[in-house]
């Protein structure tokens, strides 16, 4: 057969392109509702871990629906649009504008407001759930990523960041909405009333882009908080 | 390899295929082959291994789809097939980790994609599985896979210890934080070592004391 013939080449290279596609459309259909399962636990696992329980992916399905009592969505301004729990859980911030989602969880007591974000990091999405009390302190906060860099952008999953958010509050002593920021070289030491943590070295793109997606994911809630806050 | 001699499965030729890429013919630091996901992979122990197994994986398999495929590629268009295999394997991998495997697919996030631009890969489908059977190519892959774990190993190590004073991930020279261990002295860690250009140096010191102990390595003027 001589394979150096244009005709051949063609062949070939059409037969090798129509059975690659097939066979990756096949396994990407194929595994994809295993893929969305393993992602709807992990949403429900970051929900309930921003309000404090560490446990496993597994276990989340049944923490969720335990502790988080009811969810809501707001638009822009902080109305309530819609107060379904599994619209709310269904709400996709990374396609859908204008929807902000809120889940409310009751945890021996103590109610907390769980709010998730998504912004851009440096290399690719980032995303977290923060939660607060009442008093719109912060109780807990988880952060994700797509792509960030190991070792780098990519500690702001690790619990050591994670608690730096602990008890910062989302408007400062003058009752104004002042959100969350992570600054580089932050000086305010132990400081919990600024709502501002300290960065993470090596990490200061990704910090950057978290506190964007901070500051303008919370930014919509603003209404909504001032209604809640005790 | 002549065709009409029938070889045994691990002849000594094919088990030099697994272990000249360890030393001899390592694909980093003598091919000097993928060296940007050297860089890239070796902040942290525990992400070099599971990339290493990873790209050793995908270069064995590959080379064996290659060699079965080595009479049939037209050589006009054979670089264009190659990449082909490559990114379908790498992509195969991807989905199949986050449907079974979703917890190791999250920590090797980006790389598994970049296991594509891995030169080792084109350089072992190129170089060898065109021109071989599918059960040496699948052992020059085996071989240069680990071959490659290897280097990404040591220097992971070195990075991981005196950048983060962690091995695996296990703090072994105390909480840096809370100032415990060698950290009471008024030891820091390196902040440089994590960063790439200081893998570059580690790999290069690599190579050195490689050179310096296998002479045969080094090139006559």
């Amino acid at each position: 057969m001589n394979t150096e013939k244009n005709s051949y080449t063609f062949l070939f290279s059409t037969i090798m392109v129509v059975v690659v596609a097939a066979a990756l459309a096949l396994a990407a259909t194929a595994l994809k509702p295993a893929q969305e399962a393993n992602m709807k636990k992990e949403k429900m696992q970051y929900i309930v871990r921003s309000f404090g329980m560490e446990i496993s992916r597994d276990e989340s399905p049944e923490a969720y629906k335990t502790y988080v009592k009811n969810a809501l969505i707001l638009d822009d301004n902080g109305q309530v649009i819609s107060e379904d729990k599994d619209e709310t859980f269904a709400v996709d911030l990374a396609k859908e504008k204008g929807k902000h989602p809120v889940f409310v969880a009751d945890k021996d007591g103590q109610k907390y407001f769980i709010v998730p974000v998504r912004g851009m990091g440096l290399w690719d999405a980032i995303w977290a759930y923060v939660a607060v009390d009442e008093k719109l302190t912060v109780k807990g906060i988880v952060f994700d990523h797509k792509g960030e860099t190991p070792g780098l952008g990519a500690e702001i999953t690790q619990k050591f960041f994670q608690d730096r958010f602990m008890g910062e509050n989302l408007f400062d002593a003058n009752n104004a909405f002042q959100a969350l920021s992570v600054i580089k070289g932050y000086k305010g030491g132990e400081d919990k009333a600024d709502g501002q943590v300290d960065a993470i070295s090596g990490a200061t793109l990704t910090c950057n882009g978290a506190t964007t997606m901070l500051q303008n994911g919370l930014k919509p809630y603003e209404n909504y908080f001032k209604s809640i806050k005790k | 390899m002549s065709d009409s001699k029938k070889e045994g499965l691990f002849s000594k030729s094919n088990i030099k295929l697994i272990t000249n890429p360890f030393n001899d013919d390592n694909p980093i630091t003598v091919q000097v082959l993928g060296i940007c996901s050297a860089l890239a992979v070796t902040v942290q122990m525990k992400n070099a291994f599971v990339m290493a197994l990873s790209v050793t994986a995908v270069v064995a398999f590959g080379n064996v789809i290659i060699s079965l495929l080595r009479n049939l590629i037209p050589s006009r268009i054979r670089i264009i097939v190659q990449l082909v295999v490559a990114a379908a394997l790498v992509i195969l991998v991807d989905q199949v980790l986050k449907a079974y495997s979703y917890d190791i697919s999250k920590q090797l996030s980006v790389f598994v994609g970049l296991i594509i631009t891995n030169c080792i890969l084109m350089g072992r489908f190129e170089a060898f599985a065109l021109g071989n059977k599918p059960w040496p190519s699948f052992l020059d892959g085996l071989g240069n896979g680990l071959g490659y774990g290897i280097i990404l190993m040591v220097v992971s190590f070195i990075r991981e210890l005196l950048g983060s004073g962690k091995i695996w991930g296990v703090e072994i020279l105390g909480n840096a934080a809370e100032k415990t261990g060698l950290y009471a002295t008024g030891y820091i860690n390196n902040g440089f070592i994590i960063l790439a250009p200081m893998a570059l140096i580690i790999v290069g010191v690599v190579i050195w004391v490689q050179r310096s102990i296998n002479k045969k390595l080094i090139e006559k003027k």
